[in-house]
């Protein structure tokens, strides 16, 4: 296995853990607040095909970045009109919203399917650059990777280090008592769900401005769904994530090159192999410590008629 | 009021009209209904869009002596039972299902409408009312490898294989072989996908290839993303299906672009001259079923001229990609000295041959 292969193989497993490492901290801070919010697959799903749209038609990546925000938002928007005003399951509401999601990115994809679009260029850091190994890894990536980096920072502060971070994690162990205290739950988690929205459709516009430059369906591959899976293995630890966003990565790719390692198994046990081995893993991490973190409110509707 | 003559009056008149209209439904021919389903979505710009190719050709060709009809997307299974079951229904008289995964829902709704006629590509079960169809691919791909040979620098080409069946391992085999015709020391790394597009994972294998030194790649997905992602690194890239020469730009080399008209327009000849039966169609670079476009301007007229002569040798049916010696990956001679391996055995066709890096499963 030569210098060459091994870089590309974690350049590639960085790449492969950046949306899902985007996703997952979205989904990360919404569950803090007590929110459950299952469509992701399909906020992921529409935001890569708007922002592939706006860079095809405008060519410009900022407006796709931009419009892929604005979709996830709309439809995060769409969940909570759902949930808060007329009171619906989030579990249900959460699955409809992924449903619908991947329906509707399929139809928009259907415009222009197949066409290709330039892909965002790499920003190699000047001198890290050249670090063996961790070299090619972390410091050869294009934007994303290093915004995605500097927003596992942000949301660790966000929830830990500031008050608003305080209500959101008060209002999803206790919503009543944050009632009661006079602060807003359902407002606080419509934040929640707009901040949410901001990192997921970073993480569709991530699939289709680095990721997959070529317009087909399914671009979002499941991902939104290993993105909520990994937040549940991680214990909603950000460090479990960021391991687990990790790792999904590295599996994804090794799995390419099993033959290289001297490997040999059928196809569908290697294609498997990521999904099952970060779970594994997760969750001996997560037995190891035995502390629960799961928001006491996780998935139940706060009304302020019967609180 | 009614009466005895007046009833038969109209008996008469009843049977009278229709007779009478025999022979003018006659001059006036309806045309023939066809319909495709295809599964995976045209836009990928891969299989189905061959397909639909030929089918534009054939509206062009026949014009109103046909109609013809096409729905893409359709998941193998119940959906392409439905479908099948709607277009046996609707009067269709030729239902071409294009995909392999439609076998089962093509072999039951067949059974159930006999008076419809239906062909099944890359299929292998037949019956009364039931066809096969499909292009020697394979001859296209040693070609394909010659090119790739000719042109390889770093004496590696890399192959992005979707699944391992019989069928993309005869074309990762011919290519391989076409490879060493021209190349005796080039060596094919070959990676599986096991998807048919997954537009990521086909570039991370490109990615990866290119990272083990590559400098030429094909595939066999749907998509055009190895393509792209080799010219974006200055990698060569031999497309598939279809002429894929503006996902590559310069660094597009060749396609092997599959022509399914001829195979189309010989079935709605049948078909329109009441002459159909169920056959087992298997036609390559006799007929141009299988062709090299868009072949890179710098390939020089010598390289060229080997690859044509080969061409027109294997459409002559004096040069044989298949004959023995040759041998697998563990170096054991899988096609006797002399022998050439016949369809039954190209058709099941399970092992690499010798120069392929990578195994059959993973």
């Amino acid at each position: 296995m030569s210098p060459e292969l091994l870089d590309a193989i974690f350049f590639s497993a960085v790449r492969a853990a950046t949306p899902l490492l985007l996703a997952g901290l979205g989904i990360l801070l919404l569950e803090k607040s007590g929110v459950l919010n299952l469509g992701q697959e399909g906020v992921v799903a529409v935001s890569a095909v708007v922002s592939f749209l706006t860079q095809f038609y405008t060519g410009s990546w900022l407006w796709a970045l931009v419009a892929a925000v604005i979709s996830a938002l709309l439809l995060n928007t769409l969940f909570a009109l759902l949930v808060f005003r007329f009171r619906a399951g989030q579990v249900i509401s959460g699955l409809s919203l992924s449903l619908f999601g991947v329906g509707l990115a399929a139809l928009l994809a259907s415009i222009e399917l197949g066409a290709a679009a330039t892909p965002l260029p790499a920003l190699p850091i000047p001198l890290l650059q050249h670090v063996p190994l961790l070299g090619a890894a972390l410091f050869s990536q294009d934007g994303f990777v290093y915004v995605a980096a500097l927003s596992v920072a942000l949301i660790w502060w966000l929830l830990y280090r500031t008050r608003w971070g305080l209500h959101v994690r008060a209002v999803g162990d206790a919503p009543s008592s944050a009632y009661a205290l006079g602060y807003h739950p359902n407002r606080i988690r419509f934040q929640a769900l707009m901040l949410c929205a901001v990192c997921v459709g970073l993480a569709g516009a991530y699939l289709s401005m680095v990721y997959t430059p070529v317009l087909a369906e399914g671009m979002s591959g499941g991902r939104g769904w290993i993105a909520l899976a990994l937040v549940v293995f991680a214990g909603r630890q950000l460090r479990y994530l960021v391991l687990g966003a990790l790792l999904f990565g590295f599996f994804a790719v090794v799995n390419l090159v099993l033959g290289d390692l001297g490997w040999r198994m059928p196809g569908s046990i290697a294609a498997m192999m990521p999904y099952v081995l970060t779970i594994v893993v997760l969750l001996i991490l997560s037995a190891l410590r035995v502390s629960r973190s799961e928001p006491a409110s996780l998935g139940q509707n706060f009304n302020v008629s019967n609180r | 009021m009614l009466s005895l003559s007046s009833f038969l009056r109209r008996c008469v008149c009843r049977l009278l009209v229709p007779v009478l209209l025999v022979p003018v439904g006659s001059v006036v021919a309806e045309p023939l209904n066809i319909a495709f389903i295809h599964q995976n979505p045209v836009g990928e710009g891969g299989w189905t869009l061959s397909h639909e190719q030929a089918r534009e050709k054939l509206e062009a060709f026949y014009g109103d002596a046909i109609r013809t009809t096409a729905v893409d997307g359709i998941a193998p299974g119940v959906d392409a039972e439905r479908v099948l079951t709607k277009f046996a229904r609707s009067d269709y008289d030729l239902v071409f299902a294009t995909s392999f995964g439609f076998l089962n829902p093509t072999q039951k709704v067949a059974r159930r409408f006999p008076a419809v006629t239906f062909e099944h590509a890359s299929g292998y079960r037949m019956a009364k009312n039931l066809g096969v169809y499909q292009i020697r691919a394979y001859q296209g791909r040693y070609l394909s490898g010659m090119l790739a040979g000719a042109t390889t620098q770093s004496q590696r080409i890399g192959y992005v294989g979707s699944f391992a069946i019989p069928e993309v391992i005869r074309g990762i085999n011919a290519f391989t072989l076409g490879v060493q015709a021209v190349n005796p020391d080039a060596v094919v790394e070959l990676i599986w996908v096991n998807s048919w597009s997954d537009a990521g994972r086909e570039r991370e294998a490109t990615e990866i290839l290119m990272a083990k030194g590559v400098d030429v790649v094909t595939h066999h997905t749907e998509t055009a993303s190895v393509m792209s992602a080799a010219a974006a690194k200055g990698v060569y890239a031999i497309g598939y299906q279809t002429d894929r020469s503006a996902a590559a730009g310069e660094y597009h080399l060749a396609s092997v672009a599959h022509n399914w008209y001829p195979i189309y327009q010989k079935i709605v000849q049948e078909k329109l001259d009441g002459t159909w039966q169920s056959k087992n169609r298997w036609i390559g670079v006799e007929e141009n079923a299988s062709e090299l476009v868009s072949i890179a301007p710098f390939v020089s007229a010598e390289v060229l001229a080997n690859v044509e002569s080969v061409r027109s040798a294997m459409a002559a049916g004096e040069f044989r990609i298949f004959e023995g010696p040759i041998k697998d990956q563990a170096g054991e001679i899988k096609i006797q000295h002399d022998e050439v391996a016949t369809d039954d055995v190209l058709m099941s066709m399970e092992w690499l041959v010798q120069g392929v890096l990578g195994k059959l499963d993973s």
